[in-house]
């Protein structure tokens, strides 16, 4: 399984769809609530240059917003 | 191969239209880029019959499920795909491009509408780096720092509202003499002290390094440049129809609305519309929906009339 970490807050509804998403191919994920999470927040800053959520990070890959092409191309899902 | 009908958008007018057309057994292709549209940037809804209270997102999920219900042979549905561009060939083909090409008999546009931006200097480039549409999505990552918000309707003080949640201080800019969004807003705002309010305010640019550090407006009574310190810019001055794409194919209002009479007709023959990318009174999502309904309806009758 490829290691998923989705950084995200409660109110953000691409969040919401992202994670749908990931739920209904079966992948699970490491969800960081950045609204809470001061560090995870830092830490979402410096990897990706930018304020917006959702992001994903799949095996090292930075996907910034719901890019549906591009998590299925990643995770070699056929949609 | 030539569909009867193609259908695009994916918000509730789009997904009406769907469930319509595949229950007419019409031969149908409905293109989207995502699912919902402008739901996904709404937090509650509270007005759509049937459901006294569910999030943007959860009734989009529900939408969708329902239109899938009729995929199969009468409704194909081709997500991930943008529109690039419409030609009316003739009366009774109308040819849809995406990275393929498409044809049909009929063609109903149910694309809804965008945020508006600002068009100025540094928005694209630090935009999601500080600059945001969508208080919902962001407002968290606010915590403790100092935002502005553009625009002084009722879009503008509800996320100013919500910011308070969040940010540590609040500039509200607007562009004319006064705000216009609803007192009871008003006075909600004018009530914060963590909420400074500039009218007459013309946002001029937004600087930064990699992220945003500050804004510059116009003062428009005195002429005079000023810039504030912030580390976010919430820009909420309205939508826009998504209509691009009909610019030169079907007529448009003022506002880049289509213009459509009560059957959904667009100015070119077999072309409809519906939903909040026309100049329908009402830009609701109930209202949408029923559009959607409404156009698929008169689309059949017209496709049976030949």
């Amino acid at each position: 399984m490829p290691e998923i970490k989705v950084y995200s807050t409660p109110s953000c509804p691409y969040c919401y769809t992202l994670k749908a998403f990931l739920d209904e191919k079966g992948f699970s994920y490491e969800d960081i609530d950045v609204a809470e999470d001061a560090q995870g927040r830092e830490e979402m800053i410096q990897k990706t240059g930018q304020m917006g959520v959702p992001v994903a990070e799949i095996d090292g890959q930075i996907v910034i917003g719901f890019d549906r092409e591009r998590i299925c191309q990643i995770l070699n899902i056929k949609d | 191969m030539k569909y009867d009908l193609i259908i695009i958008g994916g918000g509730p007018a789009a997904i009406s239209t769907g469930i319509y057309a595949a229950r007419k057994k019409l031969k149908t292709l409905l293109l989207t880029k995502d699912w919902g549209g402008q739901l996904n940037w709404t937090n509650l809804i509270e007005n759509y019959p049937g459901f006294e209270l569910i999030s943007g997102p959860e009734l989009v999920k529900k939408l969708v499920a329902h239109l899938k219900r009729y995929q199969g042979e009468d409704l194909e549905i081709r997500e991930g795909n943008e529109v690039k561009k419409i030609e009316v060939e003739n009366e009774h083909s109308i040819k849809v491009k995406t990275d393929k090409s498409y044809q049909a008999k009929a063609l109903i546009v149910a694309t809804g509408r965008n945020y508006k931006k600002l068009g100025i200097t540094g928005e694209s480039e630090f935009t999601g780096k500080g600059v945001s549409y969508c208080v919902t999505c962001d407002g968290p990552l606010f915590k403790d720092k100092k935002v502005a918000v553009i625009g002084g309707g009722n879009a503008g003080l509800e996320a100013a509202l919500d910011l308070l949640n969040y940010a540590s201080q609040i500039y509200l800019l607007e562009f004319l003499s006064q705000l216009t969004a609803d007192e009871s807003l008003q006075e909600r705002v004018g009530n914060s002290s963590k909420i400074d309010i500039f009218t007459n305010a013309a946002v001029r640019e937004i600087k930064g390094g990699q992220l945003v550090e500050s804004l510059v407006y116009q003062e428009r009574s005195s002429g005079q440049h000023r810039e504030i310190a912030v580390q976010g810019v919430f820009v909420e001055v309205g939508t826009i129809a998504n209509s691009a794409l009909l610019k030169n194919v079907v007529e448009l209002n003022q506002e880049g609305e289509i213009k459509i009479d009560a059957q959904n007709r667009t100015s070119v023959k077999n072309i409809f519309a519906a939903g909040d990318v026309t100049d329908v009174s009402g830009k609701q999502i109930v209202v949408a929906a029923g559009e959607g309904a409404k156009a698929a309806l008169n689309a059949y009758q017209r496709l049976c009339r030949k």
